[in-house]
């Protein structure tokens, strides 16, 4: 083999590593010679991908119709379903929590977590929590249905909200066939997403 | 911080947030948007435990006020039928809350 050839070779090979720790996420700078490669191989953080988070919150100022009872009952329109929460993500969440902090009609100075909704993008048992209404418990449940971030399901007189999700928004809707809108009017809810 | 108003095909108001989406809006509008939000229910709340009269709430907001009331009373039942916390009991009998 030539020279030229081996020379032609090393260059190549020296694109394809650069184009390589550039894809783990570390910038090459322009004139790094081969030798620096070794110094950038070593700045790619471990462990595998890692996940973008992103949070926001919204507060309800016109309660959404219930999810359940228009779907089931025929009550209320599909144009007041719920709210859409931008992620930007890219991609459908991986896992999500929604926390809901108002207690339904706030008392001034008091603002507590009174119920959170765990998503997993996955085959597995989730949790989620009823808005709190009463002073005297909040009312907890477990559903063992397998849920994903881009399915709904409705558990007959559950209440709790549903998120149908793209690659860059969720749409948040909420209530069963039983009840009124798990979203209330005048709630905050925080949340954040990760993929 | 970006604050948004999310408003459904009609143009009325579903949510105020923070975060991307819907309409961009100024901190002030949102905080002017948040707190009546939150005087209403202080209203709804106050109503609901007999410490004020729908007189007491504004001419334009009673029809909206006694709607949540109402709505309270068929999710919670009447506040006297309540039970109270422990917190809200030790309050009361340590004197930090009249009866």
């Amino acid at each position: 083999m030539s020279i030229v050839t081996e020379i032609s070779r090393i260059k190549s090979a020296k694109s394809a590593i650069a184009a390589a720790i550039a894809g783990k996420g570390v910038t090459v700078p322009d004139g790094t010679l081969l030798d620096g490669m070794a110094a950038l191989i070593d700045s790619i953080e471990a462990g595998g991908s890692s996940l973008q988070f992103v949070t926001g919150s919204f507060t309800i100022v016109t309660e959404p119709n219930s999810y359940g009872q228009y779907f089931y009952g025929g009550i209320g329109t599909v144009d007041d379903l719920g709210v859409t929460v931008e992620h930007g993500l890219g991609i459908i969440p991986k896992v999500g929590i929604l926390v809901c902090e108002t207690r339904f009609g706030m008392k001034e100075g008091i603002e507590t977590v009174e119920s959170a909704l765990v998503y997993e993008d996955s085959d597995s048992y989730h949790q989620w929590l009823q808005p709190y209404y009463s002073s005297s418990a909040s009312r907890f449940f477990t559903s063992q249905q397998p849920i994903t971030l881009a399915k709904t399901s409705l558990t007959a007189g559950s209440i709790g909200c549903f998120l149908a999700a793209t690659e860059n928004d969720i749409f948040i809707t909420g209530g069963s066939q039983n009840a009124g809108c798990s979203l209330k009017e005048g709630y905050t809810y925080r949340w954040l997403f990760a993929g | 911080m970006r604050y948004y108003a999310q408003y459904n095909d009609s143009g009325k108001l579903l949510a105020i947030g923070t975060g991307a989406g819907g309409v961009g809006i100024t901190e002030a509008e949102y905080n002017a948007i948040l707190a009546d939000i939150r005087e209403k229910a202080a209203l709804v709340d106050k109503l609901y435990f007999g410490e004020i009269t729908l007189d007491d709430v504004p001419a334009d907001w009673r029809e909206e006020i006694q709607r949540r009331v109402d709505e309270r009373i068929d999710a919670e039942g009447a506040a006297e039928e309540q039970d109270i916390s422990a917190e809200e009991a030790l309050d009361i009998i340590l004197g930090g809350e009249s009866v």
